[in-house]
């Protein structure tokens, strides 16, 4: 096997090299390795499904290209013909999931286009400095621009836009966040070092909207995105949603759209909330190995009933179906998941087991 | 150091010496302002009873300024270049800012939308919570009721008339070519340093923070206003060649400090960007005539690696 040592190494090539390479600082080491490294292009798929991608990496960190475009859009929020206008990354909400190894480098071109209104740029939580690269991606409309970081720390991260001030959160409840995830090179691990992989990956945005009414108390609809900015400032301050909502709209994951497995599959929820604390809970089943605050360095939870997700953050919850049928895939605020959206079905096809419940008796009258 | 990292530097840090001040360009050729009238006023009707507000003359001067573009040069931030402007006409600007009894009689005749504050205005107070648009309206309303050209002043124009009150926004700011962050740390440390003098957020009377040496009333207080410059980006690459991006949707707010607001905002809680102080008060200060030639045009003409 390659070490990263040895690709850096070799890729310079000869002793003489070698003496150069020791006066350099770091960052020039990794600049230059940077341009010598192998790369890969990846095409985004959108939520709630994520791009194909090695659980284990098979070879040597590389550069892997993203490319992104923003798009300011008429959104509907739930199933009433509530509207607002969404910020979107690749015209969906959340953006798509984008995944690569520990020490990888990332590089994304994002675009914005002439036709949005707004200036945008993007906060990688999971990367090192100049505010989560938001002071090096300020793009207007227009314009684009192209951020490589490296991915240092393995785990599921949010990415929103942070264009300053009072923009910043307006942005992120009008939908554009999404999350990055950091595999480890040798792939997920439990508790005890043993290797943890599974069948698929859904990526869960959660989204609380924050939509003005008029005096009617009907939503009030707006003809541009900036001429909403007033009333929806003022409506955000009151801090109480009036939609929280998975993958940017009520009923996004569940009917038609609902999340299907099956008895025996291993299926990863990587939920991310970009504004606010949110606890997601599996009804009928559990999280059987849970990264809550997202960090794959952290020794996963093990068999949590509810996780937390912190505003701000992703985590991931790894759960082997074992029970056929249909489960609902909540926030654990019922009002927010019954009254405000926040839930999505997973439908779940194989055999059931007795063992583990069995109805031994229907419901019937009481016999005493 | 490689030599190729050298040979990169090199390239680098003389145009940068250039764009941080070493050397002023001289801007000469700005011709006279021609004197417009009645520009279409969307059939609001002139109105004699509405004063013209009292004006200050600013004699041609010459002044240092900073370009209010934003520069990046082969990839990096630069520091905008420092430009020797000598102005050769006058400017009448407005000696107090638009106050809210002013303003609330556009409102009433229907043409501009209502500040965006939450205390009760006060009739001598300067009107405060107005956004591009609205000051924009409130121009176009004034001409038109007045039939003189009156309008928002260009940042040129503002510094124009700020004189001693006009500080180089990027007097103090460092830059390093291999360190973006030099110039994010040394610009927050400056404007920190000047917002701890700053006059308090409590709105006043109109004329009560005093005229500067032009007679101009309250320039650089509490309320920063509008201007008519739109954000512009210019990208240099390594061949000299050069590109650039307006975008309107974004214009130059001038006040204690210089920034970019997008032309929706009536409050802002941030600066041009997450870490940097607000301005307190957004309001209108007007000009009288026609707009001088945009240094821009004047720029590409002098630039020296274009």
């Amino acid at each position: 096997m390659v070490t990263r040592r040895q690709t850096i190494f070799g890729a310079l090539g000869t002793a003489a090299a070698l003496t150069a390479v020791a006066n350099l600082s770091p960052q020039a080491l990794a600049a230059d390795n940077v341009d010598e490294m192998p790369r890969k292009k990846v095409k985004l798929a959108p939520p709630p499904f994520v791009h194909e991608h090695e659980q284990v990496a098979s070879g040597p960190p590389q550069v892997v290209e993203f490319e992104m475009t923003i798009q300011e859009k008429v959104w509907e929020v739930d199933d009433e013909g509530t509207v607002t206008h969404a910020m979107t990354y690749d015209g969906s909400v959340p953006g798509p999931m984008m995944v690569v190894h520990e020490g990888d480098y990332v590089e994304l071109t994002l675009i914005n286009p002439e036709s949005n209104e707004l200036l945008h740029n993007i906060d990688f939580h999971a990367s090192t400095g100049a505010l989560g690269g938001g002071a090096l991606t300020e793009v207007a409309p227009g314009e684009q621009c192209v951020l490589r970081f490296k991915a240092t720390r393995p785990g599921t991260y949010v990415y929103h836009c942070a264009p300053g001030g009072s923009m910043i959160p307006w942005h992120v409840v009008s939908g554009m966040s999404g999350t990055i995830m950091i595999l480890p090179r040798d792939g997920l691990k439990d508790e005890k070092g043993n290797p943890l992989r599974y069948d698929r990956v859904f990526n869960i945005g959660e989204n609380d909207f924050y939509i003005p009414r008029d005096e009617n108390g009907e939503y009030k609809t707006y003809e541009t995105v900036s001429e909403s900015f007033s009333d929806q400032i003022e409506t955000m301050r009151g801090l109480i949603p009036t939609h929280v909502v998975f993958n940017g709209k009520k009923g996004a994951l569940t009917g038609e759209n609902a999340l299907k497995a099956k008895v025996g599959e291993t299926v990863l929820f990587v939920h991310s909330q970009a504004n606010r604390d949110t606890r997601p809970h599996l009804i009928g089943g559990h999280g059987d190995y849970v990264w809550e605050a997202g960090s794959f360095n952290n020794v996963p939870d093990r068999d949590l009933e509810t996780w937390f997700i912190r505003g701000g953050s992703a985590g991931a919850a790894l759960y082997t179906f074992l029970q056929p049928g249909v489960y609902a895939y909540v926030n654990h605020n019922l009002i927010e998941a019954v009254e405000l959206g926040a839930t999505a079905h997973v439908l779940v096809d194989g055999e059931w087991n007795d063992d583990l419940m069995k109805q031994v008796k229907a419901p019937g009258p009481i016999s005493k | 150091m490689t030599a190729e990292q050298l040979k990169n530097t090199g390239s680098v840090a003389l145009p940068l010496a250039l764009l941080a001040g070493a050397s002023l360009w001289l801007l000469s050729n700005l011709t006279a302002p021609q004197e417009t009238t009645s520009p279409a006023g969307g059939g609001i009707a002139a109105d004699a009873t509405i004063e013209a507000p009292e004006l200050v003359t600013i004699p041609p001067r010459s002044f240092e300024y900073r370009d209010p573009a934003r520069y990046i040069e082969n990839e990096l931030p630069q520091v905008s270049p420092l430009v020797h402007a000598r102005v050769e006409t006058e400017l009448k600007v407005a000696k107090n800012l638009v106050t809210n009894k002013e303003y609330r009689a556009c409102v009433v005749d229907g043409h501009c939308a209502p500040a965006i504050t939450i205390k009760s205005p006060i009739d001598n107070h300067p009107v405060v919570g107005i956004n591009y648009e609205m000051a924009a309206s409130y121009a176009e309303w004034l001409s038109a009721k007045t039939g003189e050209n009156w309008r928002l002043p260009s940042a040129l124009e503002w510094a124009q008339f700020a004189g001693e009150k006009y500080e180089d926004p990027d007097k103090d700011i460092q830059s390093d070519p291999s360190n973006p962050a030099v110039a994010w740390l040394s610009e927050y440390r400056s404007k920190s340093k000047s917002e701890s003098d700053a006059p308090r957020q409590s709105l006043r009377p109109a004329g009560l923070f005093g005229p500067n040496n032009f007679g101009v009333n309250d320039v650089a207080a509490n309320v920063w206003v509008w201007t008519s410059t739109c954000y512009e980006r210019i990208n240099m690459d390594a061949t000299g060649s050069q590109s650039r991006a307006t975008s309107c949707g974004a214009r130059v707010v001038e006040g204690e400090h210089r920034t970019y607001l997008s032309v929706f905002i009536s409050n802002p809680q941030g600066g041009g960007c997450t870490v940097g102080d607000p301005p307190d008060h957004l309001g209108i200060r007007l000009v009288k005539g026609a707009e001088q030639p945009s240094l821009w045009s004047l720029l590409g003409r002098l630039w020296p690696f274009g």
